[in-house]
């Protein structure tokens, strides 16, 4: 069992990157990648963000919706609750922690209609993962987003002082930079 | 009728969502393996698109604007379950090519922006339009896109050989790293476009305008319109999804 | 306060059309997706073994295979299904086996396998999939032909290149997948050599 949670992990947030290699998750990945403290702020937001709603997740398909047999309500149930949790997680946070709020809550209300959450909600269904195994995909995915992101903030970093030609300024070069990580990151697939 | 022609050249040309727009990038990128998933994806999203445009439409003076989001969610992951099905029971080759993107169409932020920006405002035969307009749009830049990374990366376009006998495919297009690439090529095209129109003195504030431009999310202005909030805390509460939608109109322009 | 009630009870109302109107498509598609389930298995079983006339449950497969041999060498596979394929004149020509193999890296992998009289594998033909698009995903390209007419009683597979018959040689970077699939093919070889072929005396 703990092996095979270990190869999830490593799966889940290298060899199949949530963004460079599945493309879920894109619109923080290219909008808060402009330097290495906002996207690590984002990168933990949506770790949170995505462990916990895959718990939720995964307990309301199995202990709601497959015992009443309407599986085929997992897409609405589920973006419905990743949204409402989202703003509870928002005001729990906002009046208890507040300095956590000043760090992550201003991304929360970006990541709830993200592809990245919903779309790990339904993987662990369509793999059929039961909760623990959901929430450690859950949670690998969110690292690889995380380990994704602050490396391409990094890199952005840096490229503020490169000379580049008027064309690619902006979207073009972020892309370009994707797809060039995106190989270095098929190089993973070795480890498993 | 002109109205509907409008909706329609609108949609393809004018705000084309992945060309000028910039908006939906997940699918875009995930599913142009081929010229015919592009194309087969693009038109799902266009009928789940256009009539969940005519039916948050028609219940624009009902939905509280406060709630709109959860109201779009249910109405928008309706059309797409309701998709997801008949996929699965008449176009199964499709379904297994298209798989987990199908139920992600939900929160294509073109959908999603569209309910947001037009249908909560306007009529629905307009808005029925405006959402087979885009979802056109959508369709036309899939499939091109699609097209061109099958071309890339396995010499043929649908399926069929069009490349020389001798061509090697170049692989990688039709790999994840090849979406990037294609995708940051027409962007910098469109950037090129967007230059030299400029300098010419035409309009290029819409190009672009989704999210491509160098402002990070944390301190873009438009930030709001992605920002989904379940119990939208700033809205009036009382006020229905169309008076909520002018009423921010009005503070937009007012700014 | 009443306004939020209000928003509540019209957000529910809206839900639960919704929900209702989605429980009537279910309903319609229901049928015609376990038709097309259907039509995918009967055109494996083609796929697997082209030159049988029909296909028939065998009577004597038993769901419950704790007490087969397969089962304890190969503990990660199931074997779903038996059936015979027959031929025009109704003689049994081999076996068609639907085996899931729970080892795959993103999941199970169904396939089915032809397997002739004498132990030869016509083929595979998989069903169900998810594994690693680019790698896993490869092994309809790189695995399933490998499959084909080979007559071993067990595959081992091999990142070195493999050099006879019953080697298989691995997808790069895929080691899971193919150890999965392989594992798969043999639980079933195992399955026809055990049980099948002493039903059939021997053969």
């Amino acid at each position: 069992m703990v092996k095979e949670l270990l190869i999830l992990l490593i799966g889940s947030s290298l060899v199949s990157n949530v963004v460079l290699s599945q493309f879920l998750g894109l619109c923080p990945f290219l909008g808060v990648s402009r330097n290495t403290k906002t996207a690590a702020g984002m990168g933990v937001a949506v770790i949170f963000v995505i462990t916990l709603a895959s718990v939720v997740a995964g307990a309301i398909y199995t202990y709601i919706l497959t015992p009443l047999d309407v599986t085929y309500l997992q897409t609405i149930v589920f973006i419905l609750v990743i949204a409402a949790l989202v703003q509870f997680v928002e005001m729990v946070l906002k009046k208890f922690i507040p300095s956590l709020y000043q760090a992550l809550g201003v991304y929360l209300p970006l990541i709830t209609t993200n592809c990245a959450v919903l779309g790990v909600a339904l993987t662990n269904v369509q793999k059929q993962y039961g909760i623990l195994t959901g929430t450690v995909n859950g949670f690998a995915t969110a690292v690889g987003f995380t380990i994704s992101i602050v490396v391409l903030a990094g890199i952005r970093e840096k490229m503020e002082y490169n000379d580049i030609p008027e064309s690619f300024k902006g979207m073009p070069i972020v892309l370009l930079t994707a797809g060039l990580m995106a190989i270095a990151f098929c190089g993973f697939s070795g480890l498993l | 009728m002109s109205e509907i022609k409008d909706r329609l050249v609108n949609g393809i040309v004018k705000e084309n969502p992945t060309f000028v727009l910039a908006l939906g990038m997940c699918p875009t990128l995930a599913v142009t393996t081929s010229a015919i998933n592009g194309l087969g994806m693009g038109l799902s999203t266009m009928v789940v698109l256009a009539l969940s445009n005519a039916i948050i439409s028609a219940l624009r003076k009902v939905i509280p604007d406060r709630v709109r989001i959860p109201a779009f969610i249910v109405v928008i992951a309706s059309f797409v379950t309701i998709m997801q099905f008949m996929l699965q029971g008449f176009i199964p080759s499709l379904y297994a090519a298209l798989g987990i993107y199908i139920p992600l169409i939900v929160v294509n932020c073109i959908i999603l922006g569209r309910a947001e920006s037009y249908a909560s405002k306007n009529p629905v035969i307009p808005s029925l339009f405006d959402g087979i307009g885009m979802g056109l749009g959508f369709t036309v830049a899939l499939t091109i896109i699609g097209a061109v990374r099958e071309l890339l990366g396995a010499g043929e376009v649908f399926g069929y050989a069009v490349m020389p006998a001798g061509y090697e495919p170049i692989r990688i297009f039709i790999m994840a790293p090849g979406a990037f690439f294609v995708l940051a090529m027409l962007t910098a095209g469109q950037n090129k476009l967007k230059a030299v129109l400029g300098a010419k003195g035409k309009d290029v504030s819409k190009i672009g305008s989704g999210c491509s431009s160098e402002v990070d999310c944390a301190n873009c202005a438009e930030a709001s319109a992605c920002a989904h909030k379940f119990i939208d805390t700033d809205a009036v509460p009382g006020e229905s999804l169309e008076e909520g939608a002018k009423r921010r109109e009005a503070e937009r322009e007012g700014e | 306060m009443k306004d939020m009630l209000k928003d509540a009870l019209i957000l529910f109302a809206i839900t639960v059309i919704a929900g209702l109107l989605l429980g009537g498509v279910y309903q319609i598609t229901k049928d015609p997706i376990a038709a097309q389930e259907e039509l995918a298995k009967a055109n494996a079983c083609k796929e697997v073994f082209a030159d049988a006339a029909e296909f028939e449950q065998d009577p004597a497969f038993e769901t419950d295979g704790t007490s087969s041999v397969y089962n304890a060498m190969y503990p990660g596979e199931s074997i779903d299904n038996c059936q015979k394929a027959l031929s025009a004149s109704g003689e049994t020509l081999g076996y068609v086996l639907t085996v899931t193999t729970h080892e795959g890296y993103g999941g199970d992998i169904r396939f089915m396998m032809g397997i002739r009289n004498d132990g030869t594998l016509n083929g595979i033909s998989l069903l169900s999939i998810s594994e690693t698009a680019g790698l896993g995903m490869q092994a309809e390209d790189v695995l399933v032909p490998q499959f084909a007419g080979r007559n071993v009683p067990e595959f081992i597979y091999t990142k070195d290149g493999a050099t006879t018959d019953s080697e298989i040689d691995a997808i790069s970077g895929a080691t899971i997948t193919t150890n999965a699939v392989t594992n798969g093919v043999n639980a079933g070889l195992s399955y026809f050599h055990s049980v099948l072929s002493s039903e059939e005396g021997g053969n």
